[in-house]
């Protein structure tokens, strides 16, 4: 499956995408949760192709604690332009350096975005995969979005979204949560609320987007 | 009969030369396909604005349309405009070059009126 995915992102020669945008704007993507965590930042240097880098942290909070950094390349394979919708491919790869355990080596990173959005709706599947010397770590998270009311560019615009999340480490186990987003220009908040299947514990996650 | 030229004078001339009165640059209103989120008002918003021939520009997402002001004495063609909405990712979909002045425009536009007063600009044009 590791090498699949590596031969899949070089053979595309383009590699999933955080985040690609116009040429010369970069853009930060961070997000902090109970099991998952990662804060990435990157400049496109065309509307397809971005370079960045990215850190990774799972479960944190526990002995099988894994982190990683990676140079990354993001590649937006396809985008559909409607006059009232628009749809995305990325692709990510990434390589560098990481620690599974107690086990330190080089990780590779990959991962897949699919999206679909119009101004009240929004849905998106991000699977998304680093590669230590000991094992994989997946986390595929899916978000379905609503936005109650439609706002302009320079004013706030607030969405309500459902977020489920699946660790691979935890494969029978899924997060499920409300998650509220504002946005404003290139800015974006959120904050979610996940429960566990099983565990009655709330996990509070935060996370902040910027495009500059 | 002089009803008739006064409403004409009134409607017609007398707004045109208000409107030459307020500016001299031009201003163009770009249609964009894909335009529906915030980000994607970011790429527009800064692509165009890096443009060095654009003084000002504005989007609004309700309309997906892009408003752009040109520094007096520039000009910025079909072709040019077209590569650029694309370059920064997205799709064209109409270009009109407007009679208003880019602040009268732009009230337009955040009034949501459906259209600004303005001719189509085509390829070659």
């Amino acid at each position: 499956m590791r090498y699949y995915l590596i031969l899949l992102t070089i053979l595309m020669s383009k590699v999933y995408a955080q985040m690609v945008s116009a040429p010369g704007l970069t853009f930060t993507r961070a997000e902090y949760g109970h099991n998952f965590s990662y804060f990435d930042v990157g400049q496109s240097i065309t509307s397809s192709v971005a370079l960045g880098a990215t850190y990774y942290a799972f479960t944190p909070h526990e002995k099988s604690k894994a982190n990683a950094e990676v140079a990354a390349i993001s590649f937006l394979v396809k985008r559909w332009n409607n006059e009232d919708s628009q749809a995305n491919i990325y692709l990510y790869a990434g390589a560098g350096r990481g620690k599974n355990g107690s086990r330190a080596g080089t990780a590779e990173a990959a991962s897949l975005q699919v999206d679909w959005e119009n101004r009240r709706y929004h849905v998106m599947l991000l699977e998304q995969s680093v590669f230590f010397l000991s094992g994989v770590r997946s986390i595929t998270t899916f978000h379905a979005g609503w936005a109650p009311y439609t706002a302009e560019y320079d004013e706030i615009a607030p969405w309500i979204y459902i977020t489920e999340m699946t660790d691979s480490r935890l494969p029978d186990k899924i997060q499920v949560g409300p998650e509220f987003v504002l946005m404003y220009k290139g800015l974006l908040l959120e904050f979610r609320a996940m429960r566990m299947s099983g565990n009655s514990h709330l996990h509070y996650e935060y996370g902040l987007r910027t495009l500059f | 009969m002089y009803k008739s030229i006064t409403v004409f004078i009134l409607i017609f001339l007398i707004p045109l030369n208000l409107v030459k009165a307020q500016s001299n640059s031009v201003t163009i209103a770009l249609k964009i396909n894909g335009l529906v989120c915030n980000f994607c008002a970011t790429n527009l918003d800064k692509t165009f604005e890096d443009l060095p021939e654009v003084s000002n520009a504005y989007v609004n997402l309700k309309l997906k349309t892009v408003l752009i002001e040109l520094k007096p004495g520039t000009d910025l063609s079909f072709e040019v405009l077209k590569h650029t909405v694309e370059k920064a990712g997205f799709g064209l979909k109409s270009i009109e070059r407007s009679n208003l002045s880019f602040d009268s425009a732009r009230a337009l536009l955040k009034n949501q009126s459906l259209k600004i007063p303005g001719s189509p600009l085509h390829p070659n044009g």
